[in-house]
């Protein structure tokens, strides 16, 4: 969680930060589930953990080139892909984003609406050949006015 | 309802025909075709393409907002920052149709010009949000100024890239790639800012994309 007081952090607390930062990427070199779900606790375990990736990832500064891409081959799929990562944070933001944005949607929705219903009052009839069904109030002739679909 | 289901039809098929054949090669009677309905049956629904195009808008920009909003309103962890971009560009490449000819497009849509206009504005806020809370953790570091030209550039990248990479790769490239390629590029733009570790974490981004090819 980004919780850190702005001035006083205690000494070493950007450099967490930024170690979680470095490995967030550098985890999908490696398995890295159980870092995953205790980030926000940092743990020993994860500290260690934090240790051994920003480690990783000094490495792969001294020799990007053959040992970083060496690495990153060896353990191309971590248990936690990516792709679970996305999904998983696409609904929690679909959900907070539903009800923050709610209103600006119902906003822009109106806007729409507003302007389309402009539209219909300005545009003349059209007429054209009516779909086969599902128009129980038309006429039988076979042009029929069509407009207000929605 | 059945008028119901038939809408929704129409607009799936489009948005699928839109984004891979392009909008301009795509007319009415060929979205008709691809769900077997008549093309009257089309125009009971829709009046013209730009009728299809803007309803398909109105999906992008609800869900757009959601995602884009999300950062604002509350600091995201730290490390899930960089997933956020991926959905970003996932969101944008789900409506590449309409990135890939913003120009013509807004030229036959004139009401979607403002709505898009603010669509870009919010990105730029969201860009904004994003490095600020980076900042307060100290993980990157800005002179005055330059995070909001940093935000501004990210707007633009979001905006263009996909066109930028169709354009600049005569290979067809997957949509998977170009979102990789784009997340990329996006995240280098910020190691120059970075307070430290600068090194280490353009080693690891390379060395991450590297292995997603």
């Amino acid at each position: 969680m980004a919780k850190k007081k702005k001035k006083e952090k205690a000494p070493g607390g950007s450099d967490m930060a930024r170690k979680i930062w470095l490995a967030g990427v550098g985890a999908y070199g490696r398995a890295f589930s159980e870092a995953q779900e205790s980030i926000a606790k940092v743990s020993d375990e994860t500290t260690r953990l934090f240790d051994d990736l920003v480690e990783r990832g000094e490495e792969i500064e001294d020799a990007v080139e053959s040992r970083g891409r060496e690495i990153a081959k060896t353990v191309r799929k971590p248990s936690f892909s990516i792709e679970d990562r996305i999904r998983e944070m696409r609904e929690r933001l679909n959900r907070v984003g539903a009800d923050a944005d709610r209103l600006s949607a119902v906003e822009t929705r109106l806007d729409a609406i507003e302007a389309k219903l402009d539209q219909l009052l300005a545009a003349p009839a059209t007429t054209r050949k009516a779909p086969a069904k599902r128009k129980t109030t038309r006429k039988t002739t076979k042009k029929t006015t069509k407009k207000a679909t929605r | 309802m059945a008028k119901v289901k038939t809408r929704e039809r129409i607009l799936a098929a489009s948005l699928a025909l839109f984004n891979e054949e392009g909008e301009a090669q795509v007319s009415t009677v060929d979205i008709a075709a691809a769900i077997d309905i008549s093309p009257g049956n089309l125009y009971y629904h829709f009046k013209g393409k730009e009728a299809i195009i803007e309803a398909l808008f109105d999906d992008f920009e609800v869900e757009l907002r959601q995602v884009l909003s999300a950062p604002i309103n509350r600091p995201l962890k730290i490390d899930d920052n960089w997933i956020f971009v991926y959905i970003v560009f996932e969101e944008i490449n789900d409506f590449r149709f309409f990135y890939n000819n913003l120009a013509g497009i807004l030229e036959r849509c004139p009401d979607l010009r403002p709505r898009f206009a603010r669509l870009t504005a919010l990105k730029e806020k969201t860009a904004n949000a994003v490095l600020s809370a980076l900042e307060q953790e100290d993980v990157l570091t800005f002179a005055k100024g330059e995070r909001a030209a940093l935000a501004r550039r990210i707007a633009a990248h979001l905006t263009f890239w996909l066109q930028f990479a169709t354009l600049a790769s005569n290979a067809p490239q997957t949509p998977r790639q170009m979102i990789n390629d784009g997340v990329y590029a996006l995240m280098m733009q910020t190691v120059p800012y970075m307070a430290a570790d600068r090194a280490a974490f353009a080693g690891l981004l390379s060395d991450y994309f590297a292995a997603q090819r």
